[in-house]
């Protein structure tokens, strides 16, 4: 009775294995319908986004530690943050809507840049922080 | 916040500024439509450390033709349309820290470029500008096209100190002034159809441009706050220069090669 009852449990874990282990056609179809990544990361293109944003005339560029008098962050503090907090902060909340379509800032350059353009910026700022040097060969 | 009341106290004491960046006579004017034009003296040095092991008998040629150079290119001022700043009031002379505005900005700035040679670490400030002279440099980097680069010079990043291999200086010129507007804040270019820029950074490059728009980014630099143009004169903020030499030089993932009894 025992045996029987081990056999049994045994052949259920067996097919259980067989039909877990069976590639399922369908979600390959959804695999091969998706897209694939395109966006490259290429700091040149990332610094003059930033340039164009004039990041740099309100984030100033101290030493980590030293402080705007206004309470603005830095850009270290920046460099420092979260990436998706990052994303929060720079194109949604902090900026008080200066760079939207009715804001004082006028031309909205910070609503029409694209997904990878924002992910660029995001890399350019944190990369601020890594020891990425420029080189020249 | 320590560099700026260190600056003040220094205008206070009527004792002469110093660093890297030393501007003087700035003055504002406003067209009304939109238009910054900004005047000043600038005063931009570059220290030169020798960390050779073997000296770098063609040091002092290389210094001034790379101090010609970084005069030459930024001659004439610079032009940045778009920028987002502070808004100002020029009846006040006051940035204001509650309003924005979206300005054209003229850059008349004069520049007049040191490049000097020091020989003790004890002569370096916190604000100063070094570009320090290695025997050699091991670190490789991977271009976008995918190719493995050696490095004639190294800069970590605006603001940083910067690096060149004295051999590699020697068989191009331009090296010094390459490495030092890294440190002014411009990037490498690696797009083929750019040879013709001083910031092309591949083996290929055919020419020694920096663009309007370059010019535009190293002035805004220099400016870094432009509430800075109120005050008639200042220096660059520290940048922990001899800190950051020490570090990025003894970060063994570059793979500098140097004197190390030169750097005490």
């Amino acid at each position: 009775m025992a045996s029987n009852t081990i056999r049994i449990s045994l052949n259920s874990i067996l097919l259980l294995l067989v039909f877990a282990c069976q590639n399922n056609s369908r979600n390959n179809k959804i695999l091969s319908n998706q897209s694939i990544d395109t966006c490259q990361y290429y700091r040149y293109d990332a610094h003059q986004i930033v340039s164009n944003l004039g990041c740099q005339n309100c984030h100033l560029l101290l030493i980590p530690g030293d402080k705007d008098d206004r309470g603005w962050a830095t850009f270290s503090d920046l460099v420092t943050m979260d990436s998706l907090k990052l994303i929060d902060f720079v194109f949604t909340k902090k900026h008080k809507g200066w760079y939207s379509k009715t804001g004082t800032f006028k031309t909205p350059r910070m609503d029409t840049l694209s997904e990878c353009q924002i992910k660029s910026v995001i890399r350019y700022i944190k990369d601020q922080g890594r020891d990425i040097p420029m080189s020249n060969q | 916040m320590i560099s700026t009341l260190r600056m003040r106290f220094a205008i206070l004491q009527s004792q002469p500024l110093t660093g890297g960046i030393v501007a003087r006579n700035l003055r504002i004017t406003d067209n009304g439509s939109g238009e910054l034009s900004l005047y000043g003296d600038f005063t931009i040095t570059l220290k030169v450390l020798d960390l050779t092991t073997s000296g770098a008998p063609n040091l002092n040629s290389l210094m001034t033709f790379t101090q010609q150079v970084i005069s030459s290119k930024l001659r004439g001022g610079g032009y940045k349309s778009g920028v987002s700043i502070l808004k100002y009031n020029a009846a006040k002379r006051v940035f204001d820290n509650h309003k924005t505005w979206t300005y054209s900005i003229r850059y008349n700035f004069n520049f007049t470029v040191n490049v000097i040679q020091i020989n003790m670490l004890g002569q370096l400030n916190g604000n100063d500008f070094v570009l320090a002279v290695v025997d050699s440099i091991g670190h490789q980097f991977t271009d976008k096209y995918g190719r493995r680069q050696d490095s004639a010079g190294l800069t970590q990043r605006a603001s940083w100190p910067a690096t060149v291999s004295y051999n590699n200086w020697l068989k191009d010129k331009y090296l010094g002034a390459h490495e030092f507007f890294h440190t002014l804040n411009l990037p490498d270019i690696e797009d083929t159809t750019k040879k013709n820029k001083l910031m092309y950074h591949l083996g290929d490059n055919i020419g020694r441009e920096i663009s309007e728009t370059e010019k535009g980014d190293i002035m805004q630099y220099m400016l870094g706050d432009i509430r800075e143009m109120t005050k008639g004169s200042y220096s660059n903020a520290n940048n922990n220069t001899l800190y950051r030499l020490r570090i990025f030089l003894n970060n063994p993932i570059y793979g500098f090669k140097y004197n190390k009894n030169k750097f005490k």
